[in-house]
Formats: structure tokens, C-alpha cells, sequence
């Protein structure tokens, strides 16, 4: 087997994807690194505070490290993070991995409610208007689509409480139940939260199926089909589908990475104690370690996400595999 | 459509390409100074009546403490727009200048650049947005500073972009043939050639920069109280939001038409440059 052809077998080319996210995990890592930086002043007089005298102001710059050059306290921190310590949170003293872990069910389940929630509405809709080409029903969507854009979620958020939770009393307005104590009350506390979330990813992706749509309707292999007698439901599905799904999934995945950032508002909005709210209280605390345990895992997350979107192209559109 | 296009480019014509980017442009004028026109002082408490909803004397209603919600939504959103100008221009001052950089020099510096450019780009904003305030400590301007910072991408795309259109053309060529030195053909040539598509990358920035400042304020990150701004204005309502749902509502409306207005502004503004219409 040639080199060219041991290049292309598919577990290869994984392999080779997945390294090349390492260098920007590296450069991920000297950001949360940096932060600890940007801090004005003495991180030794902020933990001592009033009490502070030379001697003791000394002894915890020691402890912390603080008189090491720069690269070296970063190759320390460094270390650490790879063997799983994420330091502990400057308030209560709580080891940082185990607050983000015990979080990140919360944020998967908000995130993942929001993204299915967008998928299922935006992709049939965005089909049907690109195959179904009406002026007026166009007219109508994009502007409802520009209206829709620009709602922020935790402003939705806070007007599907007043609204549907605290005026109607239809579902709860706040708080997050675990999946584990009854599925019932799980997705009664999700729907809202996921609703607020979900909006303008909706709308974007409506547009990009749209679009989508249009030209894959238009190709000669649809006119064929077409031509040869199937069903428009299976050209739908089966041709139109699949096809239109390559911008489909870039937007989920560019979705995704806007999701994370803003479910922290909507998490806030609804009390729910998820990684978003945990980023918010440390940022307004000035929590560095569990910032920078934040900003790790997700970028972490985010890039792991870019990756599997790149890779399914080839799955979705075969012709890309060359 | 066709009795224009018969006229030859007359001055009407002109009028109407322009009309849409003006009628815009004083709309903003105009929620620059409304604050002064304000009915009443936006700070000011009033013992009486509180969390009432809309009438005539209050046209948005009154807040917890006999505030004029109104005067209060036109005094944030002058913030807002402030706050907003700040983070674009601090991705202007930093993007800019890299973007050139990158697609007029190409090679090393352009790799280099670009791949740390894309990095940046790879973290939800907001979340780096927090992390960059939280650092810094939480105030108004860091929290711009901070929007800005994840903004630079934005920019630095389509100056990157321009400036490797702009450095093919015959003039560039000119100068260069003629011996300019190379900050002189970036800063002369290159630069002015790329404005427009600035400003309307700029002009969509605003509508997400007004977005990220209420969402930073909302969560407390921003503007500070008892100053108002769109974010701080819906964070305030939340308390009250069982009984006095306007207070949470017309802000957040306000705040969606003002996005809607740098949106609406940018699109005008992209096809009186090229022409279009």
C-alpha cells in the first residue's frame, strides 16, 4: 500500500485531526494561563487583605510561587492541569474540577435541549420553504427571521417567565431538576430555558437549510429523480436531506459555541446552577482558578465539537472525501 | 421600478440610495440627544405610586422606587450606544491595524496572525468576555474592553480580506513600483481602499456589541448601578417580574429595535457602497 493511500484511510485522517487541535489546545491553556496575569495588583495582598504585613505578604507570595519567572509558573500550572488540578476557587475553597463537573450535566442538558429544539424546527421548515418557493410566505419568514435574530435569550428568557411561568402557571419559572428524579419534571424545567435559547439559532439555521435547500433542488441528480417518478416526500428526505445537511451542521456547530456562551445568561435568568452561572459568580468574584477551569473546559469542549462537525462532512457529502 | 430606470442618474435617483442610510443615521442622532428631551430626570425617585404600568404622564410606566421607566430607557440606551462605540472601536484600533498587516504582507506574519486570530475565535464570546472582566476586575469600560477583544476577529477578517484584494490592484502596484515605503502604500492606499466594508462590518458589530453590553450588565458585570443602561434596566425588572412585567419588557424591546436599527443601518450602508439598487 502506497504512503498517499495509507494517508487517506479514515482512522488516519481522525488521527490526524485530532492532532492538529493539540497546538490550539496549547494556545488555549496560555490564555487561562494569561488571565491570572491581567490581575491588577498583588494576588498575595488580596488573599491576606487588611491583615497583611511584609513578612506574610512574603510568605504567600512564596507559597503561591509568585517569585518564579513567568514561563516557569506557567510550565508549574501546566503540570498541574494535565494531571487533573484545576487549583481550588479563592471563595470556599472547593476544588474546581469537581464544581464544573458536578455543573456540566445542568449546561449539557440546557445546551442539548436548545440545539435539538433548533434542529427539529429549523431543518423541516427550512426544507419546505426551499422547496415550496412562495414570495409573500418568504417575505413573512425573513423578517420574522431578522426579528427573531435579534432577541437576546435571556431577555426571552425573562418574558416566557413573566409570561407563560409566573402569569399563566403553566411550567415552573425557575430551577433545574435532575433527569434522575423523574424525567416529567426534568423537561418541564428545560422547555422554557430552552425555548429562550434556542430562538435566534433557530432562525439562522431556518435561513441556511433555506438556502440549502434551494440549490440542492435545483441539481440535475433531483431533476432525475424527480423525472423518474419518485415521491417528493423521498426526494425530500432522501436526496434533499442529506445533502443540504453539510451547512446544516456547520451552523449547529458555530450554534454550539454561541449556545455555551449565552446559556450562562439564560442559566442565570432561571437559577439554574450550571458551568455559564458558575463562570458568571467567579467572574463577579474575581475567581481566577475557577475562571480559568471554565474558559479549559469549554474551549476544550468547543474544540472537540469543531472537530467532529469537520469530520462528518465527509460522512454527509461523500465528494469531499478526495 | 421602470419609470426610474428610464431617468437618467439624476439627482433623484442619488436622493433615494442615500435616503435610507440618513433616515437611519438621524434615527441614532436622534437616541443620542433624546436623554436631554427626556420627560423627567432618569435617577429621580418618587415617593406615590410605584411598578405602575404605562399611561400618558409615564408613556413606559414607573419602577420600584417612582422612576420614570422612559426617561430611564432613553438614558440607557444612550449608554448602551456609548458602551457599544467603545468595544467597537477597541476591535477597530486592534483589528484594523493587524488585518492590513496580515493581507497586505502575507507569509509568516499573516500565518501567524491569522492562527492566533482563529483561536481567539474559537471561544464562545461571552464566556471569554466574563473571563477577560473577571480578570480585570468589573467595571464599564473593562467590560467593553473585554467585548472588544472578542470582537477583533469580526474585524480582522474582512480587513485581512480587503487588504489582499486592495494590494492586486494597479495603483497599489504603482506605488510600489514607484518605491513608497511599505507603511506608506498600507496606511496611504491599502487602508482607504478598505474603509467601506469597514464600516459596515462595524455597523453589524454595533447591533452584537449593544447585545453583549446588556448581557455583561444584566449578570452585573457592566454598567454599574444606580447608572441605567439596557442591560441594568432588565436586570432590575427581574424582581418584580410577577407583577410588573413591563419593567422587563419595554427595555428589552427598545433594546431589540436599536439592534434592529444598526442591523437595518448596515444593510443600507453595504448597498449604497456597492452600488446596488
Amino acid at each position: 500500500m502506497s504512503a498517499v493511500a495509507i494517508l487517506r484511510r479514515p482512522g488516519v485522517r481522525l488521527a490526524g485531526r485530532t492532532l492538529l487541535i493539540a497546538p490550539v489546545l496549547l494556545v488555549v491553556t496560555m490564555f487561562a494561563f494569561a488571565l491570572s496575569l491581567l490581575v491588577p495588583g498583588d494576588p498575595a495582598h488580596a488573599i491576606l487583605g487588611d491583615a497583611a504585613t511584609p513578612e506574610s505578604v512574603a510568605a504567600v507570595r512564596a507559597e503561591l510561587g509568585l517569585n518564579q519567572p513567568v514561563p516557569e509558573r506557567y510550565v508549574h500550572w501546566l503540570g498541574d492541569v494535565l494531571s487533573g488540578d484545576l487549583g481550588r476557587s479563592l471563595f470556599g475553597g472547593t476544588p474546581v474540577l469537581d464544581s464544573i463537573t458536578a455543573r456540566l450535566p445542568v449546561t449539557i442538558s440546557l445546551v442539548g435541549a436548545a440545539i435539538l429544539l433548533t434542529i427539529v424546527v429549523a431543518v423541516p421548515l427550512g426544507m419546505l420553504a426551499g422547496y415550496k418557493k412562495s414570495r409573500t410566505a418568504d417575505r413573512i419568514a425573513s423578517l420574522l427571521v431578522s426579528v427573531g435574530q435579534a432577541l437576546p435569550p435571556f431577555w426571552v428568557g425573562l418574558v416566557l417567565v413573566a409570561v407563560v411561568a409566573l402569569g399563566a402557571g403553566l411550567l415552573p419559572p425557575y430551577g433545574y431538576v435532575p433527569a434522575s428524579q423523574g424525567l416529567g419534571p426534568y423537561l418541564q424545567h428545560l422547555v422554557l430555558p430552552a425555548l429562550a435559547l434556542a430562538i435566534p439559532g433557530t432562525c439562522e439555521l431556518f435561513l441556511q437549510t433555506r438556502t440549502a435547500a434551494v440549490e440542492v433542488f435545483s441539481e440535475d441528480y433531483v431533476r432525475t429523480a424527480r423525472a423518474a417518478g419518485l415521491s417528493t416526500w423521498s426526494i425530500l428526505t432522501k436526496w434533499g436531506a442529506k445533502n443540504a445537511m453539510v451547512p446544516v451542521v456547520t451552523v449547529c456547530g458555530l450554534q454550539l459555541d454561541r449556545l455555551i456562551g449565552v446559556a450562562a445568561l439564560v442559566e442565570a435568568v432561571f437559577g439554574m446552577q450550571g458551568i455559564g452561572s458558575l463562570a458568571v459568580t467567579a467572574a463577579l468574584n474575581s475567581d481566577i482558578p475557577t475562571i480559568q477551569g471554565v474558559v479549559l473546559v469549554v474551549g476544550g469542549f468547543v474544540l472537540v465539537v469543531n472537530l467532529c462537525v469537520d469530520l462528518s462532512y465527509t460522512y454527509f457529502n461523500p465528494r469531499l472525501r478526495s | 421600478m421602470t419609470a426610474v430606470a428610464v431617468l437618467p442618474a439624476g439627482r433623484t435617483h442619488n436622493w433615494s440610495r442615500f435616503s435610507g442610510v440618513i433616515l437611519l443615521g438621524a434615527i441614532v442622532a436622534l437616541l443620542l440627544v433624546a436623554p436631554a428631551f427626556a420627560p423627567y430626570p432618569p435617577n429621580q425617585t418618587a415617593l406615590g405610586p410605584s411598578l405602575q404600568g404605562p399611561s400618558w404622564s409615564h408613556l413606559f410606566g414607573i419602577d420600584e422606587v417612582g422612576r420614570d421607566l422612559f426617561s430611564r430607557t432613553l438614558s440607557g440606551v444612550r449608554t448602551s450606544l456609548a458602551a457599544a462605540s467603545l468595544a467597537v472601536g477597541v476591535a477597530l484600533v486592534i483589528g484594523v491595524p493587524l488585518g492590513v498587516l496580515s493581507g497586505y504582507l502575507r507569509g509568516f506574519a499573516d500565518g501567524l496572525i491569522t492562527r492566533a486570530v482563529g483561536v481567539l475565535q474559537t471561544m464562545p464570546g461571552l464566556i471569554l468576555a466574563m473571563a477577560i472582566v473577571g480578570a480585570m476586575g468589573r467595571s464599564l469600560v473593562n467590560a467593553m474592553i473585554a467585548i472588544g477583544i472578542v470582537f477583533v476577529p469580526r474585524i480582522y477578517r474582512v480587513v485581512r480580506a480587503g487588504a489582499m484584494a486592495t494590494s492586486t490592484q494597479t495603483y497599489v502596484e504603482a506605488a510600489r513600483s514607484m518605491g513608497s515605503p511599505r507603511w506608506r502604500i498600507m496606511a496611504g492606499h491599502v487602508l482607504p481602499g478598505i474603509l467601506p466594508a469597514v464600516l459596515v462590518q462595524a455597523s453589524v458589530t454595533m447591533a452584537v456589541a449593544v447585545l453583549s453590553e446588556a448581557s455583561l450588565s444584566f449578570v452585573g458585570l457592566g454598567v454599574q448601578p444606580p447608572s441605567a443602561s439596557l442591560g441594568t434596566l432588565i436586570a432590575e425588572s427581574d424582581d418584580y417580574l410577577g407583577r410588573a412585567s413591563h419593567l422587563a419588557i419595554l427595555p428589552g424591546v427598545a433594546m431589540v429595535f436599536v439592534v434592529l436599527l444598526f442591523t437595518a443601518f448596515a444593510t443600507q450602508l453595504r448597498r449604497l457602497l456597492e452600488g446596488e439598487r
